[in-house]
């Protein structure tokens, strides 16, 4: 249709209200992803820091009022810990060589990212909620951080209590397994936002939990005292996952030369039958 | 509507006469009419002016309605199928045609009279299909009522001119009383007879199609007539079982959207009816919700 070709679809968000005390609309920001490191844009609204995911299934559009669009995925904000992004910039900031402890830095001088200018919207957010993982000292008016590892392991530990906690409230699968399985299951939803190199690596080293159960690239429960069965669990959980994708990827070609229906084709036959 | 108390004359052997109008148009209703009255009254009605509706002007029609409605004598009903009732039929997976249609509302007028306490002796009604096998489904439906199945019946008898008449003057006052569900502003409602052939119909269907919806819902999207306007629609796809499915229809309907997709160029793209989201590369708990990152929005 012409009429919006200049016009881009309108499209489903879940976000929250930016209220009428809020600092007005809430705006999309480009940050570094904090696993990844690749430009991401986050929604800061009502001085939060939301991230956004979508989901969708086969099939899919809207009705919005007297209007069809056609994406038919839900997008969705959910709020994300500021500290989570805030870790590679104040981990790169404090320029940390060998056992030195590394240097104590201003915010403003931290938050300049080249090509990154949303971040110092979030400086007063930042000030606040680094406090938790940071060293601070404060000359005259000025606060100077540097993060902390201790103060960042304890925060880790922290949000895996939480998640321990939270989790069996979710789903009541959660019930079913043991709490070691949960414990992985919290960490790998950390690991969702930690590189592996060093929080991950300190928060697994800490819990004594193996990094690769936790990303999933072993074999849950694999037996720490045998490394060549270990090994050989590995192998078979590759051989496994690449004959699942395999299978995945047949039934999905099958089911979409099979299960759809065209509009076009059911007038045809319609037709055909008439005469 | 005849009158609620049932006449005298009803207990004693009654003639019905069974119409429809609207069978071929693109739009509106398709309206069964019956008429009845009892066997003595036969003569005076042949003395009335009825005729078959088609060779009347709708000003004659309307008033010889006006006419039988007052007429104490005379009983009528009419079945009026919505044209999404007659799509929906005619679409579904296990198909009801046009005929089929007809047969069942036919029956269903004489099914109504008989329930009202009428006793109808004779029927006679214009032939659907094979005038034959039409009479045996009537008979055997009705064994005590004598059926006369003919082509033109509405020019032979009478009974079958009244109730061409009721369906006729029924039809057009449905149409023209219809509201447009839809909602959009260029609504308009000069849509001439309705048949496939009227230039001022088909005018009105190219005026008034939608590339996702087709037509206003007056449109009985069933026709063949409806085709040719779709070839520039939107295609819409859905689910649908794999039972449904015979794999030499899916290599078919699966070639033909391959060159379907190549003619517009979009070969490149995933259409998004196919994206479906699975939480793949993420950690067991957002696979479980199939919730996907997004970079940028």
């Amino acid at each position: 249709m012409s009429w919006c070709d200049s016009v881009q679809e309108p499209r489903i968000l879940v976000a929250p209200d930016p209220g009428t005390d809020g600092n007005g609309l809430g705006q999309m920001i480009s940050l570094r992803h904090p696993k990844s490191g690749n430009a991401t844009q986050y929604l800061f609204v009502n001085g939060m820091l939301q991230e956004l995911q979508w989901f969708k299934n086969l099939y899919g559009s809207w009705f919005l009022g007297d209007y069809i669009t056609e994406d038919g995925r839900m997008y969705l904000s959910t709020p994300i810990d500021p500290v989570f992004i805030m870790l590679p910039i104040f981990e790169e900031a404090r320029m940390k060589k060998g056992d030195d402890l590394g240097r104590f830095r201003q915010l403003d001088e931290i938050l300049f990212i080249d090509g990154y200018p949303g971040y110092m919207q979030l400086m007063s957010v930042v000030e606040n909620c680094m406090l938790v993982v940071s060293e601070v000292k404060e000359i005259g008016s000025s606060k100077f951080f540097r993060l902390d590892d201790s103060k960042v392991l304890r925060w880790l530990c922290y949000k895996v209590c939480q998640l321990k906690q939270t989790l069996p409230k979710l789903d009541k699968n959660y019930a079913v397994q043991s709490e070691k399985d949960t414990l992985i299951d919290a960490v790998s939803i950390l690991g969702e936002y930690l590189k592996e190199k060093p929080w991950l690596q300190l928060l697994c080293d800490h819990l004594k939990l193996n990094i690769l159960e936790v990303t999933g690239k072993a074999q849950v429960n694999a037996e720490e005292s045998n490394p060549g069965l270990r090994n050989e669990l590995q192998e078979q959980s590759n051989d496994k996952k690449a004959t699942t994708a395999k299978k995945g990827r047949q039934a999905k070609k099958v089911k979409l030369e099979t299960e759809s229906h065209n509009i076009k084709d059911m007038f045809s036959r319609a037709s055909r039958k008439k005469n | 509507m005849g009158s609620k108390i049932l006449p005298k004359w009803a207990s004693k052997p009654c003639v019905m006469g069974i119409d429809e109008a609207g069978r071929g148009p693109v739009l509106g209703p398709m309206v069964y009419g019956c008429l009845y009255c009892s066997q003595s009254y036969l003569k005076t009605l042949s003395t009335l002016s009825f005729a078959d509706s088609k060779t009347l002007k709708e000003e004659k029609r309307e008033e010889l309605f006006e006419t039988l409605k007052l007429n104490d004598s005379i009983g009528w009903d009419v079945d009026v199928i919505d044209p999404r009732e007659l799509s929906a039929k005619m679409l579904k997976k296990n198909k009801i045609n046009l005929n089929e249609i007809s047969h069942s509302s036919a029956m269903g007028l004489i099914d109504r009279v008989l329930k009202m306490g009428v006793l109808l002796t004779e029927v006679y009604i214009d032939t659907v299909g094979d005038a034959g096998k039409y009479e045996m489904k009537l008979s055997n439906s009705f064994p005590s009522i004598k059926f006369v199945v003919a082509k033109k019946a509405d020019s032979l008898y009478p009974v079958v001119s009244g109730a061409s008449i009721v369906a006729k003057v029924t039809r057009d006052r449905a149409l023209r009383e219809w509201v447009l569900d839809e909602t959009a502003e260029n609504m308009q409602r000069n849509f001439g007879s309705g048949y496939p052939g009227d230039p001022q119909t088909k005018s009105w269907l190219e005026d008034h199609k939608h590339h996702i919806f087709g037509f206003p819902s007056l449109v009985r999207f069933s026709w063949g007539t409806c085709n040719s306007y779709f070839k520039d629609a939107a295609e819409v796809l859905w689910e649908s079982d794999n039972l449904d499915e015979d794999g030499g229809g899916s290599n078919n309907k699966n070639g033909k959207r391959q060159l379907k997709l190549s003619n517009v160029g979009f070969t490149t793209s995933k259409r998004s009816e196919e994206i479906e989201s699975s939480g793949k590369g993420r950690c067991r708990f957002f696979q479980a919700r199939k919730l996907e990152h997004l970079t940028y929005f």
